[in-house]
């Protein structure tokens, strides 16, 4: 429920606060800027303390008009209490939440500032007046705020949240030099904390970004450095950030020569990364990373013999294992050498995963015959995945145009609701309207699925050619099922089809 | 010729300034209205001068001095229709435009039959037979002996042609000279005033005095106090105590509006969809009439469609301040047109009012085409408290017929003014007879709403008028 500044008043708060809400089980919900701060807690007297309650039990249930008065009764009441500044920031988030954005700026927020302006809740309202600004997309006027709490707060964590805020805005309007600026005082400048300490992480984290698209890596590894260390993951990055940043520089003539050199750049600092004795399993993993780290690197720059090359190395150097094997069929399929990739899959060690391999890659040649023949296999080798196996040869039926296959096979299957579309589907295909909706009338028992079932009976209709039953059914859907997405559906194709309007409820007071 | 220029300057000289301004009025826009008042009357009345003080006087033969009255007839005529569209009396200036049309065909039609006629006899009287032993084919029109009329009827072939002839020629002219502006068009809001303020309900406050009861049969002698009545007390101004609008000027209206202007329902044409759902009568014509109905403002009596491509040819300062789009299949813009549509919203100071019709895949469509007009504007929900949903009416919720973009309002901002508002429930359906059968108050709240961003769009576009207006009365005093 607090916000904390220090470890002696988090001990207090979480005492308080177990005092003060047990029971309740709701003070989790509170977002960071909703909780009251520990000063204002202890001020408080126990009267106060469960006015409060009672207005915050409102407020977490959803029920923001009820805690808008309630709030604004507390303010009534207790107008000195040291909660009553953070009982006009409710009363203020309330009016946000009943989307009255200005008004809760202007008489909420604003009060705040105007009336306890040493307290901790000004700050927050100052900065939640810029925050609700930059949600209005009023930018002009929530960068002035911005700025403003910046220099009036400069050590406060609203102000991290600030240029997060500000960077997040800069980048939207594509203001390349404000983006910059801001990524380079989250990195380099702003003091790390446990509040700006994952800020800090992502700011450093884009600029190395923007460094890599530059072609600038000794600037990204000292963006990253800040963050990361050779022990923790900072190869990962180099090579998560740097490998995009390649293929990026690489599509136009003028940059590739950038991408060439950021290439070399990356592999000869993973090189240094691999050791020199590898008889240890933590320093094969290091080497296996690093390599890994390089073959990707020169697929990234285009460089698809030297990808090769160096899934051999690891070979030769680490041993072979269906992992690599997995890698270099990837490779030679990427290539289009789908034989020399099947003849790779036939060395699994694991001969399911290969055989299962060679019955997608058949699959995705068109070779659906054969690719059936393989999931035959596979289900007679491998019974815990039954399921999986003939969906995938139902599929491959479905892809052949067989349907009554497609059907048969779907029908083996323990998936429901799911095979039963599918069966429907196929019937739907052959005009066996009847089967077709006597599929989908199971499939409506399933609650979930109603609505899409119930759709799927008007549409079947339709094809049918029994137009009365086609409309009874979309307008059924709509009655059964307004807020839906199928009923909106419904509700539009009745209209432009066979121009008639169904009510779908209209609008609520929410 | 030059004898004819010399003899007749001054109805040549009105007779170009006259078309230069009639072209500006009509096409160019570029001169204020005032100046079009000043030159239309001042030619109009050179003419009447010219007419009673110099062609009257000459020696004209009747038939000339028939010819004279032409150009007089032409200007008055052109002038009385300027006024009464200036003045925003369109039925009267309807009415002047198609009986000064009429007469003038009928005029022309006599003129044309008299000089056939003339034409006719002379060529009786003249020896017309050497043309016919030449063997060359006769082709004027006045003469009986042309090889296109029949044999036995000539005079009827004559009168048939002429008629014909005539009938061709003026309608092409009428033709070419209406397209004499080429595809641009104008917009013009209803020139009046009025407050951007929310319409306010009276409320009538009831005001109790304190009453003493009294018990009758009590052994105490009360001097009881006159018990006063009920007071009625009208705690809040009523709606009529001011005009929707926006700026000084007289009516409800636009300061930034001219008399013949109109608040136009103008939709958006688009590849792909079916822009036209609830297109016109019945629907968008209901939300216009309903508009004026309720603000006073002037409308059209029909609702229009553009392309995106026609959206070029309003010009600044003259191009609708809103326009509708709705669909619900497809959304097919190309890139062209996203240019259009970019310079329309930002150096037009236009706004879109789009309307989801019927399937979440639009939204998404409208969506990725605003990502492409506006890069670097982030969509915002529209808060309830915007002026686009207080101004002049206060709408508590978001009123929709079903909600296939969600239940929220989404708008693009830009320096501070919505660009574009996006609703996501077919507020179109709400409008169109019948109102899709939701309750009653729903479709009043999605006619308020539509009120509402038709004024918004009208009022900025107002603002933006008069801030131009200041800029350019201040950049002569600034250069100096």
């Amino acid at each position: 429920m607090a916000r904390y500044s220090s470890t002696k008043q988090r001990l207090c708060a979480v005492l308080l606060g177990i005092i003060s809400l047990s029971g309740t089980g709701l003070a989790q919900k509170l977002s960071w800027s909703e909780q009251i701060p520990i000063e204002s807690f202890k001020g408080m007297r126990e009267v106060e303390r469960y006015q409060m309650k009672v207005a915050e039990k409102h407020y977490l249930k959803g029920e923001y008009k009820i805690a808008l008065d309630e709030y604004e009764k507390f303010l009534g009441l207790y107008e000195t209490s040291s909660g009553a500044a953070y009982s006009q920031l409710m009363w203020s988030h309330c009016l946000v939440k009943l989307r009255k954005v200005n008004t809760a700026i202007r008489d909420g927020f604003q009060s705040v500032i105007d009336y306890w302006p040493q307290s901790e809740e000004a700050v927050m309202a100052s900065y939640l007046i810029a925050k609700s600004y930059q949600e209005i997309g009023e930018t002009k006027k929530a960068t002035a705020a911005y700025r403003q709490l910046m220099e009036a707060y400069p050590d406060g964590q609203t102000t991290i949240l600030a240029k997060m805020n500000l960077l997040e805005m800069a980048k939207t309007a594509q203001e390349n030099d404000t983006v910059l600026d801001l990524l380079e005082e989250l990195t380099f400048e702003t003091k790390r904390n446990e509040n700006s300490k994952g800020h800090c992480e992502q700011a450093s984290r884009e600029l190395a970004q923007f460094y890599f698209r530059n072609g600038d890596f000794a600037n990204a590894i000292k963006a990253l450095g800040t963050t990361y260390t050779k022990d923790n993951n900072l190869d990962h990055y180099i090579s998560e950030y740097g490998r995009p940043a390649i293929q990026h520089l690489n599509r136009a003539d003028e940059t590739k020569e950038k991408a060439s050199k950021l290439a070399d750049q990356m592999i000869a600092h993973f090189e240094k990364s691999i050791p020199t004795d590898v008889s240890e399993d933590p320093a094969k993993k290091i080497a296996r990373d690093s390599l890994n780290r390089i073959a990707a690197t020169y697929g990234s720059a285009g460089k698809k013999e030297s990808v090769l090359t160096t899934y051999e190395r690891i070979g030769k150097l680490l041993g072979s294992d269906d992992s690599l094997l997995g890698q270099i069929a990837a490779y030679h399929r990427g290539n289009g050498e789908r034989d020399k990739a099947r003849d790779i899959y036939l060395k699994y060690e694991n001969q399911i995963a290969g055989k299962g391999a060679i019955a997608r890659m058949l699959r995705e040649e068109g070779k659906l015959d054969e690719s059936i023949a393989v999931y035959r296999e596979l289900i007679d080798a491998d019974t815990s995945r039954l399921n999986d196996y003939l969906w995938a040869i139902a599929e491959c039926y479905e892809g052949k145009k067989e349907w009554k296959n497609a059907i048969q096979t779907y029908r083996q299957i323990d998936r429901f609701p799911s095979n039963y579309f599918r069966m429907a589907s196929c019937h739907r295909r052959l005009k066996e309207w009847k089967e077709a909706l006597s599929l989908l009338a199971q499939c409506k028992s399933d609650e979930r699925n109603a609505p899409e079932a119930m759709i799927q009976i008007a549409q079947t209709y339709e094809q049918a050619g029994q137009r009365e039953n086609a409309i009874k059914a979309f307008q059924l859907t709509c009655r059964t099922h307004p807020k839906s997405s199928q009923a909106s559906r419904a509700h539009a194709h009745l209209q432009s089809k066979y121009d008639i309007t169904v009510t779908l409820g209209g609008a609520k007071d929410e | 010729m030059a004898d004819f220029l010399k003899q007749n300057k001054i109805p040549v000289i009105l007779a170009i300034v006259w078309m230069m301004l009639w072209a500006d009025w009509s096409a160019w826009y570029l001169l204020p209205t005032w100046f079009h008042w000043i030159g239309f009357t001042a030619s109009s009345v050179g003419i009447w001068v010219w007419h009673f003080k110099w062609a009257r006087r000459q020696n004209f033969r009747a038939e000339q001095r028939r010819w004279c009255q032409l150009p007089v007839f032409l200007l008055t005529w052109q002038w009385s229709v300027f006024a009464a569209r200036e003045l925003g009396w369109s039925p009267v200036a309807k009415f002047l435009a198609i009986t000064g049309l009429s007469i003038l065909f009928l005029a022309g039609l006599a003129a044309a039959i008299w000089y056939v006629e003339l034409g006719s006899r002379r060529f009786a009287v003249s020896n017309s037979a050497a043309a016919m032993t030449d063997g060359t084919r006769v082709w004027n029109l006045a003469n009986l002996e042309a090889w296109y009329f029949r044999k036995k009827n000539q005079k009827l072939d004559q009168s048939l042609w002429t008629f014909i002839c005539y009938f061709v020629v003026f309608f092409l002219l009428i033709f070419l000279l209406t397209r004499l502006p080429g595809c641009r068009e104008m917009y013009e809001m209803p020139a009046g005033g009025g407050e951007q303020a929310q319409l306010q309900v009276v409320k009538i406050q009831k005001v109790i005095k304190k009453k003493l009861i009294i018990n009758p049969f009590s052994s105490i002698i009360f001097n009881p106090p006159p018990i006063e009545d009920i007071k009625l007390q009208f705690q809040e101004l009523t709606k009529h105590a001011y005009q929707v609008g926006y700026g000084k000027g007289e009516g409800a209206g636009f300061s930034g509006g001219t008399n013949r202007g109109k608040v136009r329902f103008i939709r958006i044409q688009y590849q792909g969809g079916d822009w036209d759902q609830d297109f016109g009568v019945g629907s968008d014509l209901n939300m216009l009439l309903e508009y004026g109905i309720r603000t006073g403002h002037k409308v059209n009596d029909r609702t229009e469609s553009r392309t995106i491509s026609q959206l070029k040819n309003f010009p600044i300062g003259k191009s609708p301040p809103f326009l509708y789009m709705t669909g619900q299949r497809g959304l097919s813009i190309s890139n062209s047109e996203v240019e259009v549509l970019r310079e329309y919203i930002t150096d037009k100071h236009g706004m879109l009012f789009a309307d989801n019709g019927g399937s979440g895949g639009w939204h998404g469509q409208f969506f990725g085409l605003m990502q492409k007009v506006l890069p670097k504007v982030k969509p915002v929900k529209v808060p309830l408290d915007h002026p686009i949903h207080t101004t002049p009416y206060q709408i508590p919720f978001l009123p929709y017929v079903a909600p296939h973009g969600g239940k929220d309002a989404w708008g693009w901002v830009v320096d501070g003014r919505l660009v574009a508002y996006y609703h996501p429930g077919d507020i179109g359906d709400a409008w169109a007879d019948g109102h899709a059968g939701v309750k009653r108050e729903i479709w009043e709240y999605c006619y308020q709403l539509g009120t509402n961003v038709i004024f918004y769009s009208h009022s900025e576009y107002n603002k933006w008028l008069d801030t131009l207006q200041q800029n350019n009365d201040s950049a002569p005093s600034s250069s100096e």
